[in-house]
């Protein structure tokens, strides 16, 4: 159960069978976006591959094979015990999509603030603005 | 890992009519087979087959390495069957049924029984017949599900019932195999619940099965392709294995069924480039290979 | 349940006893006590029905509610229909069985007779009842007036003319009432479902076997239904019995002793119940037991069970079922012997001119046999009326239960206002039996033919039970010779034969009927 506490990003996940796409692929993305985006921290475990199927309703191996390709790109691995972990080293391939995720949203950002006529160091400005509001509410919480 | 279910070369006519045409079709223990296919395409009388209701014709079956019409009594033991049709007696009382189903079955776990009434909120007392649809339908999932059976056939089991009904049967698919190992073959016309559950897809089409295969690769080996021609064309390129073609002028678009490299170059072949190419849902398979020659011809 | 029916039956017997030895008999039929015990065994029968079929909702066919026609368009033409078209086939039928003792002026009062309980068996089946016992009172009201009808003929209570005009107005009521029953089951006006919080989930310990979970089922299916409507019948038998022997002047030589017709008829009548209802309900051996048992037989079919186990199970019910109904059939049965009837001075009882007729071996033969038919068992042709009010087709309903009862109906009438053909009657009814049986076994030929073929039993199992079959026979023919040497049932020895071997026939073959169905 405390595992479950501890995964609940991963539990949070949805899958939808309009896409076409294949649902361990989707899995796979959305685990890959978790990790990237730090919902799911090195060293975490992930849930195991039945809580997650029968979470769900997704047949075992389809679970089983989304994590099996996160394990071949190093981004979890499996330890001595049946549990599967994010990957404690930095892997390449997750500052990679660290970086994808974060170019698709500056690209939006920056379009829209072209809209609102506003310049690019404008938008620094408030950007750093934000950021020092952001620590100081840090730091009273 | 062994066979659970072997079905060779079964065939079966009813009168004139071919109802099943040199089946074949093996399920290994721990797989989850989903069988699709349309109404009277033969799905029932090949589940029917399984339990030994029906005497193969031609062919063989073979559950647990036994022949279901020779020895019904092992091989109905360690079956679990739910029907669209519930087919329980509807003068029976829950109380009764399990009583009843606790003299057949060895393994009856009448604890997980009562586990399962309680979860799905049916009073022991009530009749069968009084229950609605998708009440009956969870008794029949109790009354299959209590002495963990080896193997779940289930035949359209979600029909007609609520999205709760299904989610519930569904989890309990999922649980029988991940949880106990269990194998489970189940039809439905409600192919995203195919698409979620199973290992394993065989379609089969008047009588005969168009293909089975693991679901990855039955969705790997299904496209929409679309091809940008550099002149404008008035009928759609003949394309081996590409079917259901719409579009026009320079861009048509088409299903397609095989590998990669080989839809490349044919659409080389034919002087187009692949602009897109799309994953199908298993519902656009099953239309495209049931319609697609149709529409093709 | 069970015990509430047994409570039912000593019931029934008390009340019977004390017909006999009251003395409204000696001044004959006594209508007031009649009606009266009718009630009481009906009450008796209502408070024993079985639960599942206390169904309180309208057996009229649902789909015909969406038709567009008024409530009395919807209900009067298919009565009128059957009406017509049944009593005119009853008729036609009853007239050919009976050529031999029979006129045409001494039945037309069948067609309306008829016509009449068809309405009354639509009523029941139709109406919606807000008290479910309410139906088993109506039945039991059919079945009586089936019954009491030709008597009634028979022993000059009612002429021709008003027991015609009688059952038109039964029609007629039926039918009013049919409408009205409808039209109110069809708009949702009647009230329907039971209260079912008072039910209490009695303490069972689990099944020791596979075969006693089926031999459960069966019982819980068959079981109440056919011992109560042996009880109720049993308890007709004896009630009509009590009122007609004593004032009957019929009366058949056996043995150089004048023995009362009439009590050896309702005695074979109410003996003949157990093996009827007790094995036949239960034991699907043939193709139409099999189709009767279609709703279910997909759900029985998936028990893990052999199909000789599921076999084993239906007889074990059926034996269990026919032994219980054996003991009341066989008390109604010797309480008829008991009346007093009049023959040598003012009173004798029927029991006592037989132990004259009669020597040890006879009566032992007698015994044997009837221990065999209760075995063997025949056929419930009355089952469908019971299992499935209400669901059956009327036509089905008809063949199941009207038709035998009519010819049975017809033949006592016929006998008794013609008791001088009765010999030629009893000379000619072997040949019935004889004509019956190889009707049946040929029917038998192309089933066993096509399941031989398909080889779902094997052939070392069906050669063993054929065998069986054989020697059996056998030595029931060693015995009846023994046991029933007499002249006059010299004849019937070997029909008897016939009679009690054909039901072994269907046991033997009910493994072979069984797995067809189930294996399609």
């Amino acid at each position: 159960m405390a595992q479950q506490e501890e995964t609940s990003a991963a539990l949070m996940m949805r899958v939808v069978q309009s896409a076409g796409t294949p649902l361990y692929l989707q899995l796979y993305n959305q685990l890959k976006y978790l990790m990237a985006s730090g919902r799911l921290q090195p060293g975490e475990e992930l849930p195991p591959i039945r809580v997650l199927a029968e979470k769900l309703v997704l047949n075992p191996s389809t679970v089983a094979r989304a994590y099996r390709e996160l394990e071949i790109e190093r981004l979890v691995e499996k330890r001595s015990t049946n549990g599967t972990f994010v990957a404690e080293a930095e892997s390449p391939f997750a500052e990679a999509e660290q970086r994808r995720i974060l170019i698709d949203r500056i690209d939006t950002l920056l379009v829209e603030a072209k809209q609102f006529r506003f310049t690019t160091p404008n938008l620094i400005a408030l950007l750093e603005e934000r950021d020092a509001l952001l620590r100081e509410g840090e730091r009273v919480r | 890992m062994t066979d659970i279910l072997r079905v060779e070369h079964l065939s079966r006519k009813f009168g004139e009519k071919l109802a099943l045409n040199d089946v074949s079709l093996t399920l290994k223990k721990g797989k989850v087979l989903g069988l699709i296919g349309e109404n009277g395409a033969g799905k029932t009388t090949l589940i029917k087959h399984i339990l030994g209701l029906l005497t193969a014709q031609e062919g063989s079956v073979h559950v647990f390495g036994l022949n279901p019409v020779q020895d019904p009594a092992t091989v109905l033991a360690n079956i679990g069957y739910l029907a669209e049709e519930d087919g329980l007696p509807s003068w029976m009382r829950v109380h009764e049924l399990q009583r009843y189903f606790q003299g057949f079955y060895a393994n009856w776990d009448q604890a997980y029984a009562e586990d399962l009434r309680e979860k799905f909120r049916i009073d022991r007392r009530a009749r069968i017949g009084q229950l609605s649809k998708g009440q009956r339908a969870r008794v029949g999932l109790m009354a299959a599900l209590a002495y963990r059976p080896e193997l779940l056939l289930l035949d359209e089991p979600s029909s007609g019932l609520d999205p709760i009904v299904r989610r519930e049967i569904l989890t309990s698919i999922v649980r029988a195999v991940a949880n106990e190992n269990r194998t489970v073959l189940f039809s439905s016309h409600l192919l995203s619940e195919i698409e979620m559950v199973a290992d394993e897809v065989a379609m089969i089409r008047d009588g005969e099965i168009l293909f089975c295969d693991e679901l990855d690769a039955v969705k790997q080996s299904h496209r929409r392709v679309t091809l940008s021609f550099d002149e404008t064309r008035s009928a759609p390129p003949n394309v081996p294995d590409a079917f259901c073609w719409e579009g026009g002028g320079r861009e048509w678009r088409c299903l397609y069924s095989g590998r990669t490299t080989t839809i490349d170059a044919a659409a080389a072949l034919v002087g187009a480039r692949i602009v897109e190419q799309d994953w199908l849902t298993l519902d656009e398979i099953f239309l495209a290979r049931s319609g697609g020659e149709v529409s093709h011809s | 349940m069970v015990k509430s029916w047994r409570q039912c039956l000593c019931l029934i017997a008390a009340i019977c006893f004390g017909g006999v030895f009251s003395h409204s008999y000696r001044q004959g039929a006594s209508l007031t006590g009649c009606l009266l015990l009718i009630v009481i065994i009906a009450l008796l029968a209502a408070l024993t029905l079985p639960e599942s079929h206390q169904q309180g909702a309208s057996g009229f066919p649902a789909y015909m509610f969406l038709l567009p026609m008024s409530n009395a368009e919807m209900v009067v033409w298919p009565m009128l229909l059957s009406a017509v078209l049944l009593a005119a086939a009853g008729w036609a039928i009853a007239l050919a069985v009976l050529t031999a003792v029979a006129s045409f002026a001494d039945t037309w009062w069948l067609a309306p007779y008829l016509a009449g309980n068809v309405a009354l068996f639509q009523t029941i089946s139709w109406l919606p009842m807000k008290r479910p016992e309410l139906r088993a009172l109506l039945a039991f009201a059919i079945v009586a007036s089936i019954v009491s009808g030709p008597i009634a003929i028979g022993v000059g209570f009612l002429t021709a003319v008003p027991m015609a005009l009688s059952y038109i107005a039964v029609m007629v009521l039926s039918m009013v009432a049919c409408v009205r029953g409808v039209g109110r089951a069809r708009h949702g006006l009647a009230a329907v479902g039971t209260n079912d919080d008072s039910y209490q989930i009695p303490d069972l310990p689990r099944f020791p076997s596979r075969v006693d979970s089926q031999v459960w089922l069966e019982e819980k299916r068959n079981g109440l239904v056919m011992k109560i409507l042996t009880g109720m019948l049993v308890g007709l038998f004896a009630l009509v019995a009590t009122i007609s022997v004593p004032t009957s002047g019929s009366f058949t030589p056996i043995g150089g002793v004048q023995v009362s017709s009439l009590a050896l008829v309702w005695a074979s009548l109410a003996l003949v119940l157990p093996p009827y209802f007790g094995f036949g309900g239960c034991c699907a051996s043939e193709s139409d037991n099999v189709s009767k048992d279609r709703s279910l037989l997909p759900f029985m079919a998936l028990r893990p069970l052999t199909t000789l186990q599921i076999v084993e199970a239906k007889v074990l019910a059926s034996t269990r079922m026919a032994l219980r109904l054996a003991v009341a059939s066989v008390g109604a049965a010797f309480a008829i012997l008991l009346l007093p009837t009049s023959t040598h001075g003012p009173y004798r009882p029927t029991i006592g001119a037989l132990a004259h007729a009669l020597t040890l071996p006879q009566a032992l033969g007698i015994l044997v046999a009837y221990g065999v038919v209760l075995a063997g068992g025949i056929k419930a042709c009355i089952s469908g009326i019971w299992s499935s009010l209400g669901r059956l087709p009327i036509w089905l309903m008809y063949i199941f239960a009207m038709l035998p009862l009519t010819v049975i109906s017809a033949t006592i009438i016929g006998l008794v206002t013609h008791p001088e053909k009765l010999p030629a009657f009893l000379a000619f009814l072997p040949n019935v039996i004889f004509i019956y049986a190889g009707l049946k076994l040929a029917a038998l030929i192309p089933a066993t033919v096509r399941l031989k073929r398909s080889g779902l039993v094997p052939e070392s199992l069906v050669t063993r039970w054929f065998a069986g079959c054989a020697v059996t026979g056998v030595i029931l023919f060693v015995l009846a010779c023994w046991g029933i040497p007499s002249a006059l049932y010299g004849r019937w020895a070997i029909a008897a034969q016939v009679f009690v071997f054909l039901p072994l026939l269907r046991v033997v073959l009910a493994p072979l009927f069984v797995a067809r169905g189930r294996h399609g």
